[in-house]
């Protein structure tokens, strides 16, 4: 009985040390990447194209990669804030940044934006989205620019919303509005959802987001696609018989 | 008024994790499913190497300093 305890226990303690062994091995070895959850911090709230999106990438990439990747929301001005969380983390590749089109926050936001930018290495790829204009009257780019140009500026009061602050929505109604002329109050607002529901309630006249908020509003007639200055529209939204820019004779 | 979303890492992340992180992208967005999926919300998949994409961002830089000079855009 003692012979065989002695036994056991010098048996252990050899696999004890080859145990040792292994563990003092395993620092010289490199860990194939990843080997825990990716987090992808999104500057944008839940329920948007882009968070769709990320989320649509991540379920693939975890299935990819073997290992989860996590979508964490993070929305702020410009993306400022999920910037810095990123490049504030360890350089391990476990922390991620979806990036949205950052040039309109960079020219906005010149002091922040560029010492934020530079914390980054090279982005990967990623998908390209359209935006267009929408609200419940039907105010044309082309019929608004008609009346700056005649020198008669529109003395109603339009708000539009767009997505974010300093996203890209942003710089796309200040250019409206710069070419325009119109008396235009912008307000930002985080997520889509809430920007839709702030157009049926009249609380804005005008919204600039992706079109994929509003398909079934279109289809209804509850709101109104103003007019949309890309060739191909109708190959996203058939459904939604937006016009192209051919159709709105909008030439510049 | 196009609109592009892209995935980046801190400085200083391993080229291997990269390489593997892009590799593992090109994969997903050139499945159909997923393509199909994007596209019900808009969006066109299509991948870049690492470099393309640092190249797009830079051009947009100025792009949009640009137009946000010529337009008088406000600085806030």
């Amino acid at each position: 009985m003692a012979k065989g305890l002695v036994e056991m226990t010098v048996r252990g303690t050899a696999w004890l040390g080859l145990a040792a062994m292994l563990v003092a091995l395993a620092p010289q070895a490199k860990a194939a990447w990843p080997e825990k959850p990716i987090k992808f911090v999104l500057p944008f709230g839940a329920g948007g194209v882009a968070d769709v999106t990320a989320r649509i990438l991540a379920d693939k990439l975890s299935q990819k990669l073997n290992q989860r990747v996590v979508v964490e929301n993070m929305p702020g001005p410009g993306g400022i804030a999920a910037a810095r969380a990123v490049i504030t983390a360890p350089a391990d590749g476990y922390t991620m940044a979806w990036l949205p089109t950052a040039p309109p926050s960079a020219s906005r936001r010149s002091r922040v934006f560029p010492s934020t930018l530079s914390g980054f290495c090279d982005g990967f790829d990623g998908g390209h989205l359209r935006s267009g204009l929408r609200g419940k009257r039907s105010i044309g780019v082309q019929d608004a620019c008609r009346c700056h140009q005649g020198g008669e500026r529109q003395s109603w009061k339009n708000e539009y919303r767009d997505n974010c602050r300093w996203q890209h929505t942003e710089p796309g109604a200040e250019l409206f509005k710069s070419l325009t002329g119109l008396n235009i109050q912008i307000v930002p607002y985080k997520n889509s959802p809430d920007i839709v529901v702030a157009l049926l309630r009249n609380d804005v006249q005008l919204m600039i987001d992706f079109l994929r908020r509003l398909p079934d509003r279109l289809r209804t007639k509850s709101c109104a696609s103003s007019r949309v200055r890309v060739r191909n529209r109708r190959r996203f939204f058939p459904e939604c018989r937006l016009p192209t820019r051919q159709a709105s004779k909008v030439t510049r | 008024m196009i609109s592009w979303n892209g995935v980046g890492v801190p400085k200083d992340t391993p080229k291997e994790v990269i390489d593997t992180m892009n590799k593992a992208m090109r994969e997903v967005l050139a499945m159909s499913e997923v393509q199909e999926q994007l596209g019900k919300v808009g969006v066109i998949a299509k991948a870049s190497t690492p470099e393309e994409a640092l190249a797009r961002l830079t051009a947009d830089i100025k792009k949009w300093n640009d137009v946000v000079d010529k337009a008088g855009i406000p600085r806030k």
